[in-house]
């Protein structure tokens, strides 16, 4: 019998038994911890993911029709991509910014644009995700101003800034100050937004930008938490309490081809997440200890060869995601390979969400694939791996690993 | 001096998408070439003076933010201005096939778009590269 192994070169035993893995006797529910089975105790009996499609492109009064047009077709949730210039802190008239505004994303320079991008958009009731890191507090700042000025309570606004320098450094490129200044901005915003802004997450840490820059399962995992635990520590150095800014932590991952991987690598993010909130930081608060995040499907997977396949490898990945107990979710578009998405293949992307949620009965029931012998094994596997990479990266330093490139 | 063909491979614009960059910087120096990687956040003016400082006979230039018609056109008009159009520029990314066509036919001699084979990126290179000794 040929050797089969997961995507991340994880060996498959051959046979299915019961012995596999001891956690398919000892599992918790839903909502205890170590959350294992998903953070809530209802899932998605009691709400579904939110339907967060990732989008923004030329001005702001462009991407304002878009995001009206989404929510008109029934997305949840909004997410804003910024052109280059803004993720670099530049305005649309630097030099540097030529040949780059409005491309993958919209121009914000100044709170007028903020103001324009939001128009007619109620923001008591809709959550943003804004994927900005190093200029993040100056974005936030705008959102803010932009919520309080028509008369939104502070404390109801709701939604997230990416603000994860680390993984900027590690795999995406849109880094302006050095490591050190960049984590006291990030502090900062955990401080002032855990009295400020109560409902609102102070970062997404993610380990999507690890995967598509080339990672396995277990480094995407290990990796992240590894950048987690820092910020974390750098928090608690900074004198703020675990339980005032760990429950507005949130994480973004991958899902990648690998059906039952996936599954089990969200479900081992949250174990991880939960006992080393409780065992290593003394979180107190289960919300601490609750590993909440948005998932996009695999970029990387889509090939520009007979781009309909790629629906199908979407769909797959998107079901991961719910199986896992993903909190929201964006499917990518079938020509993104090819370029930026056009209205049709937008449109699929969403509907194969809506599917998943509406016709396929899959949120019926929670964690269904809770108990299987190789989802558990699977599970166990992933997480004592990550473990042990996590240790690996400990003993270097995390910002140190980062700098000789073992990140 | 050596007659390996000398290629640099350039990050042009605020795009941090590097993975293709390094990729094929990799296959090509397997495959016996010099390679100089310029690193992310470049400036064409930046790509064309390391391309003329380490006498490169091609510029290999990566873009995936949707910049690279301004990009790639600047390099060209850089390498006119310098008389250093021996140097030929090839390039990648996601670019729409118009775009493509159109910057081949100002003087871009190769676009490699997702998917393409490492071998067949490296086996252009060789036939439509010269060494200039």
């Amino acid at each position: 019998m040929t050797e089969k192994k997961t995507l991340s070169n994880i060996k498959i035993p051959e046979k299915s038994n019961s012995k596999m893995s001891s956690s398919v006797l000892e599992q918790s529910d839903a909502g205890e911890f170590p959350f294992t089975r998903g953070v809530y105790p209802t899932m998605y009996r009691g709400r579904k993911w939110t339907m967060r499609q990732y989008s923004g492109f030329s001005t702001a009064v462009e991407t304002n029709k878009r995001f009206h047009l989404l929510l008109k077709r029934g997305q949840t949730g909004l997410s804003t991509a910024f052109d280059l210039p803004t993720q670099m802190g530049l305005d649309s008239d630097d030099p540097l910014s030529e040949g780059e505004v409005g491309k993958v994303g919209v121009a914000i320079d100044t709170v007028e644009d903020m103001r324009q991008l939001f128009e007619g958009i109620d923001l008591s009731k809709i959550s943003t995700s804004m994927t900005i890191n190093a200029p993040a507090i100056i974005l936030l700042a705008m959102y803010a101003v932009v919520a309080e000025e028509s008369g939104i309570d502070p404390k109801l606004i709701s939604g997230t800034i990416q603000n994860d320098i680390l993984k900027e450094y590690v795999a995406s490129g849109t880094y302006i100050f050095p490591p050190k200044p960049s984590m006291r901005l990030i502090t900062d915003i955990f401080e002032y937004c855990s009295e400020k802004y109560p409902k609102f997450n102070t970062i997404s840490i993610s380990g999507y930008h690890i995967r598509e820059a080339g990672s396995t399962a277990v480094q995407e995992l290990a990796f992240t938490l590894a950048n987690a635990r820092e910020y974390v520590r750098a928090a608690i150095m900074k004198g703020l309490d675990i339980d005032k800014f760990a429950p507005r932590l949130s994480f973004f991952f991958n899902a990648h081809n690998d059906f039952l991987e996936e599954i089990s690598k969200f479900r081992a993010a949250r174990r991880m997440w939960a006992k080393m909130m409780r065992d290593e930081f003394h979180a107190k608060n289960e919300k601490s200890m609750r590993l909440r995040f948005h998932t996009q499907t695999g970029g990387s997977t889509l090939t520009a060869q007979q781009p309909e396949n790629n629906i199908v490898r979407v769909t797959l990945q998107a079901l991961a995601a719910v199986m896992g107990g993903t909190q929201s979710l964006h499917t990518n578009s079938m020509d993104e390979a090819l370029a930026l998405p056009t209205d049709k293949a937008a449109t699929i992307a969403l509907r194969t969400q809506q599917i998943i949620a509406e016709e396929s009965g899959v949120t019926n029931f929670i964690d269904p694939f809770g108990g299987s012998y190789y989802i558990e094994w699977l599970t166990d596997q992933l997480e004592e791996k990550a473990s042990d990479l996590i240790r690996q990266v400990e003993e270097i330093g995390v910002l140190e690993a980062i700098n000789q490139g073992f990140i | 001096m050596s007659s390996k063909i000398r290629v640099v491979i350039g990050k042009p614009g605020l795009d941090g998408h590097d993975r293709g960059a390094k990729i094929v910087a990799r296959a090509l120096r397997d495959s016996g070439m010099e390679v100089i990687y310029t690193g992310l956040h470049q400036t064409p003016e930046s790509i064309v003076e390391i391309a003329l400082q380490e006498d490169a006979n091609a510029i290999g230039l990566s873009v995936l933010s949707g910049a690279h018609n301004h990009l790639f056109r600047k390099v060209l008009d850089l390498l006119k201005m310098k008389k250093a159009e021996d140097i030929v520029v090839f390039g990648g990314g996601i670019i729409p096939d118009d775009d493509a066509k159109a910057l081949m036919e100002e003087g871009v001699i190769g676009i490699f778009g997702p998917g393409t084979p490492l071998d067949e990126i490296v086996s252009f290179v060789k036939d439509n590269v010269k060494v200039i000794e």
